[in-house]
């Protein structure tokens, strides 16, 4: 068994593939592995909605050619074709046993960042903090990242020009006369979406069907960067290679793995887990040997709120349209405590999200959803992660089954009621009010965010350093959200791309041009 | 074709309900067949004349292949034949498919085989696996699928009955599909297996249950049962004989349908390499269970969407339902639909109006006209909503 690569990095999501440039821009070795083996169904290239409503195949496009569809209870976001197979298999694959949590994977190139919400927010100082002497390398992290991929919207780190709003929230962000009650802040929200062209990706159209997967690429996912980083001669990409266990051998790193179905050891000196927080954390556990043993698992706990602009109810739909969040807020339930969410158009969801919670007869309630449809504002709403309690377990028999045990502070819900309530006074101001009975508590889990499982500069068995290493070893580099040493309420993606490419660039200069 | 596999089935009763698949298959897969029986000009296998009681006949036997690459599978069973006819001749034709040296020797035997039978049939398929040494005998569960004749095409035509009288609605049948039984059939030749297996569904179900899974996958609608003392049963079958213009029912099959026994199964079905998958999955890919899923779907699909759905939208409707139709009536719909959006009927109206949203005809219906149009329209729907409210309360209460 020769050494493959200097580095191997396991997983091609955002945390992988920005931890992968520097070091191969540094001209290191490395061998990129995931375990996708199979393609995702093809993606709508519509150049308006119009053209979408008038096209007889739609169907395929939004319900799959085959399968159930009476599952309507889940968010919409997760039954789309696209979602379905980019989700597909991991549960059973990583062994799965969630109790009172909604946990997600996903095995395909790209993982989760194929139909993330592409909501692009750094953390700010106070939550930067948690890094210690390197929150400085963070702030450079983010900016080198935000050129990387493109970022609309209204911040510091916005590099493309922002998205088009839809009605509703257009008149929402025009009304700037904000209370300051509940220190509540609004802005365009930063998303990864491009508005003009770059040399491999599209710029957004409009044409508001971003739910069902961006045929364009103007929305940001790390498997657009893997044709960039194959022409780097030191860089090499294998998909169908699934991970089973890590081991050391001779001060190397030893990486199990099936590659087609038949096992397969690779080597390296070092090698960087980005393999999604859930199969991280059992892959370092196992080699840590910290197996039956609990370890603490953040979410964002998360709820949800529908809001109305009556005067637009029963318009036409908008032709062109954007389907990711449109609005960014934060707002203080509490002292020290900032909660934070975005701000949906329901003009480009399928109806049924809304017609379902309307006890009327189908036909009424089809036509009262669409009525309402293109008034419909939806917020979301998410907690700090120090509000959840999760608890992950690793066996350790043959089966590796990762346990998790859902549960949230008792102060999530009242807190999170309490943001509603403050984007709620804030909205009425703006037009739009509050539709009775809208607010929801989801599920842990709901959120898609695990993080922290193994935080850097924690002081328990089951943490990293400051470089993401892994205590206890040498050479196993935490680059994923299971590394984060805090879980802010701002949607962590980018912070864990900021991240994994602080880490990428330390061990570039460490051994980079060897 | 490997050279371990049997090349060469020799098959009794092969134009009857079971034994037409089982040549058909058996063709697809590069096999030979010779169909010992009555001669029928329409038949294009290989035809070697032969009635129960008759010898083996040497001339069936392929002069191409070896013998012990052969096999007899013996299908055929006199109604109106006696005991001498059955159980003798099935004897004769197996010493002789034993002394010509044939490799598979299967006979296709009951789950009602037992010595103390209460009709016939049972009691003979028992008489004949005595006299059976190192054959194959295959007890036969309550077979469905495929063309209604036999007692699939019975019980498929009484099961549209909005009543049905019954005997015995509790007694268990064990269903297996015509094409998992030839399943079973080649699987004991190929796999050489000797001795009794059950080939029956592992689950025995009540027969009742049975009757009313198959009104609902075909006629889409719940079945009635009437229990009936098998005394009256019998009268009644006696008068079906008598009374012109009734369909006579023979007391043989009530009877036999009485008395079957439940048979463990499962072990025996892995052995012959048989999955038997459950009855209304089955049932709903059958044609007629196409057919009333596909009028279900035009149904619903009409109802939310109040205009023809394309063929794609049924098709895909279908494809969302893996059991097949539900026993729902189709009529008055919307002075019935259930309150709660979780039942059946709400999740598959549900489902339509999904597919009805993202169609081409469905975005014509729901955009169509200026907005105070549409405003108009959705008053006079809210208008309906109100009326319609008080039944479709009674209906959810009387539904659960």
């Amino acid at each position: 068994m020769s050494s493959d690569a200097e580095v191997i990095i396991l997983g091609s999501g955002p945390a992988g593939v920005s931890a992968a440039w520097p070091l191969v821009e540094a001209g290191v070795r490395v061998l990129m592995l995931d375990s996708s083996n199979s393609s995702l169904p093809s993606l709508p290239a519509h150049a308006s909605r119009d053209e979408w409503w008038r096209d007889g195949t739609r169907l395929h496009f939004e319900l799959g050619t085959n399968g159930t569809l009476a599952d309507g209870d889940l968010s919409p976001k997760l039954l789309t074709p696209l979602s379905r197979a980019t989700l597909d298999g991991f549960a059973e694959a990583v062994r799965l046993e969630a109790q009172n949590y909604f946990a997600v994977g996903s095995l395909a190139a790209g993982g989760l960042s194929r139909i993330w919400g592409a909501l692009a927010t750094p953390y700010v100082s106070g939550d930067l903090d948690a890094w210690g002497d390197a929150a400085p390398e963070m702030e450079f992290s983010y900016a080198r990242v935000a050129r990387r991929i493109g970022v609309s919207g209204e911040g510091e780190l916005a590099n493309e020009r922002p998205t088009i709003l839809a009605p509703p929230i257009e008149r929402i962000a025009r009304a700037k006369n904000s209370s300051g009650v509940g220190g509540f802040t609004l802005s365009r929200a930063m998303n990864a979406v491009l508005t003009s062209p770059h040399p491999e990706r599209l710029a957004c159209n409009s044409c508001g069907l971003c739910l069902y997967g961006c045929g364009r690429g103007s929305i940001y996912h790390s498997a657009l960067e893997l044709p960039a980083l194959e022409r780097f001669p030191n860089f090499t990409y294998r998909s169908n290679a699934y991970v089973t266990r890590l081991h050391g051998l001779e001060g190397a790193q030893i990486v199990d793995s099936r590659v087609n179905g038949e096992a397969y050891s690779f080597r390296s000196k070092i090698v960087m887990l980005a393999t999604g927080t859930l199969m991280t954390t059992s892959l370092a556990l196992r080699r840590l040997g910290h197996t039956n043993k609990r370890v603490r698992l953040l979410n964002n706990p998360v709820g949800g709120a529908a809001f109305i602009v009556p005067s637009m109810v029963g318009k036409k739909l908008p032709d062109r349209s954007f389907g990711l969040g449109q609005l960014f807020y934060t707002a203080k339930p509490a002292t020290e405590v900032e909660a934070a969410g975005v701000l949906y158009a329901a003009d480009t969801l399928p109806l049924a999200s809304v017609a379902d919670r309307i006890p009327f007869t189908r036909p009424t309630a089809l036509r009262l959803a669409r009525a309402l449809a293109p008034a419909l504002v939806l917020a979301t709403g998410y907690l700090p992660g120090q509000f959840s309690e999760n608890y992950l377990t690793v066996a350790d028999d043959e089966s590796s089954t990762i346990r998790i045990d859902g549960n949230q502070n008792p102060d999530a819900e009242p807190l999170l009621r309490r943001t509603f309530k403050i984007l709620a006074g804030e909205l009425r101001r703006r037009g739009a009010w509050p539709v009775p009975g809208s607010v929801q508590m989801l599920k842990p889990g709901a959120d898609a965010h695990p993080a922290s499982t193994l935080p850097m500069r924690g002081t328990g068995a089951a943490a990293t350093t400051v470089t993401g290493e892994l205590k206890g070893t040498s050479g196993i580099y935490v680059v994923d959200g299971a590394a984060l040493p805090v879980l802010s309420a701002r949607h962590p993606t980018l912070t864990i791309m900021a991240n994994a490419d602080r880490i990428g660039r330390a061990i570039a200069r460490r051994y980079g041009g060897a | 074709m490997p050279d371990d596999r049997f090349g060469h089935l020799i098959v009794t009763g092969g134009t009857g309900y079971i034994g037409a698949r089982l040549v058909e298959l058996a063709k697809e897969q590069g096999r030979r067949v010779t169909l010992l029986g009555r001669r029928s000009a329409s038949s294009s296998t290989r035809q070697v004349a032969w009635a129960l009681g008759d010898p083996f006949p040497q001339n069936a036997i392929d002069p191409d292949l070896p013998a012990d690459r052969q096999a007899i599978v013996h299908l055929a069973h006199a109604w109106d034949g006696g005991e001498y006819q059955n159980v003798e001749g099935t004897h004769r034709l197996f010493v002789g498919a034993r002394e010509a040296g044939l490799g598979g020797r299967i006979f296709i035997s009951s789950q009602s085989a037992r010595e103390g039978c209460l009709n016939r049939y049972g009691r003979m398929k028992w008489h004949t696996e005595q006299l059976l040494v190192g054959d194959t005998s295959l007890r036969v569960g309550l077979v469905y699928g495929g063309p209604w004749t036999a007692m699939y095409g019975l019980l498929c035509r009484i099961s549209a009955l909005p009543l049905l009288p019954m005997v015995a609605p509790h007694r268990t049948v064990q269903p297996i599909h015509r094409d998992e039984v030839v399943q079973g059939i080649l699987g004991a030749i190929d796999k050489e297996k000797t001795g009794t297996f059950a080939l029956a569904g592992p689950m025995p179900i009540s027969f009742g249950e049975f009757l009313r899974s198959l009104a609902k996958a075909y006629y889409g609608r719940a079945l009635i049962i009437l229990p009936v003392p098998l005394k009256l049963a019998l009268i009644g079958c006696d008068m079906t004989a008598v009374v012109p213009l009734v369909p006579t029912i023979d007391r043989e099959r009530v009877l036999g349908l009485v008395g079957t026994e439940p048979i463990a199964s499962s072990k025996d079905l892995e052995e012959l390499g048989v999955v038997v998958s459950p009855v209304a999955q089955r049932l709903a890919l059958e044609p007629a269970g196409i057919r009333a899923l596909l009028s279900e779907a035009r149904a619903f699909l009409r109802y939310v969407l109040k205009k023809s759905p394309s063929p794609a939208m049924l098709a895909r409707y279908a494809k969302s339902w893996p059991d097949g139709a539900i026993a729902r009536p189709h009529i008055l719909l919307r002075w019935r639909e259930p309150l709660a959006l979780t039942s059946g009927l709400s999740l598959r109206l549900r489902v339509a109006s999904r597919i009805a949203e993202a169609s081409r005809q469905g975005e014509v219906a729901l955009s169509h006209g200026t907005r105070s149009m549409r405003l108009m329209r959705l008053v006079g729907a809210l208008t309906i909503e109100a009326v319609v409210l008080p039944t479709r309360l009674i209906a959810s209460v009387f539904r659960r």
